[in-house]
């Protein structure tokens, strides 16, 4: 159980750092639709 | 990550399913598009410093998306498999996910895990929850095992180094 917690850690920093980069192009869409 | 945006990350040991839930500072169809088409998977999918590249991509119920996530580092290459049973644009999609090779070829000794991807509005932003159903326990540990906990590992210890970045 030890080992699953300490993967579930990981995976949930996995996922964030992945929501990080999609944050990112969005904000990417937003800055040319405003520029445009 | 933005700090006021929603963030779920749920485990349920008893089902053996992950939940995840993402608010987006976009509206619905942007969002949806993200998740759906190839070129903007390709964007974001793998975290940095690790690349997605997508070698095909069918989006429609029966179809695949069969990608691969590389470690610039050392050019390897992580396989996966993605079939989509179901799809109801921009509400939300099923998909059975798999390991595989760089042919497509499912790995069967690695268990596949079932995902409900649900797209919803919250005010103009949008949320996406994936929950991410493995068939026993004993799946979840073999993943853990045999399949993800090398990858993940190295994977992890480069992302100690971004979020300390993003923290910032």
């Amino acid at each position: 159980m030890k080992m699953l917690n300490h993967w579930l850690e990981g995976y949930r920093a996995f996922w964030e750092a992945r929501f990080a980069q999609l944050d990112h192009l969005l904000s990417t869409f937003k800055s040319k639709k405003n520029e445009a | 990550m933005r700090h006021n945006l929603l963030f779920d990350f749920l485990a349920d040991k008893e089902k053996n399913t992950l939940t995840i839930r993402r608010e987006f500072a976009a509206g619905r169809q942007l969002v949806w598009d993200c998740y759906t088409k190839a070129e903007l998977l390709n964007q974001w999918f793998a975290p940095k410093p690790f690349t997605t590249r997508t070698k095909s991509m069918d989006f429609r119920p029966g179809g695949h998306w069969h990608y691969a996530m590389i470690d610039p580092s050392s050019g390897a290459e992580y396989w996966g498999r993605t079939e989509y049973i179901s799809v109801n644009p921009i509400d939300g999609y099923t998909t059975f996910d798999a390991f595989s090779n760089e042919a497509g070829e499912i790995n069967n000794e690695l268990p596949r895990a079932k995902w409900v991807v649900t797209f919803s509005d919250k005010g103009e932003n949008a949320v996406v929850e994936t929950v991410v159903t493995y068939a026993s326990l004993t799946d979840l540990e073999t993943i853990i095992n045999m399949g993800m906990e090398e990858g993940m590992k190295a994977t992890l210890d480069k992302l100690d180094e971004l979020l300390l970045t993003l923290k910032k």
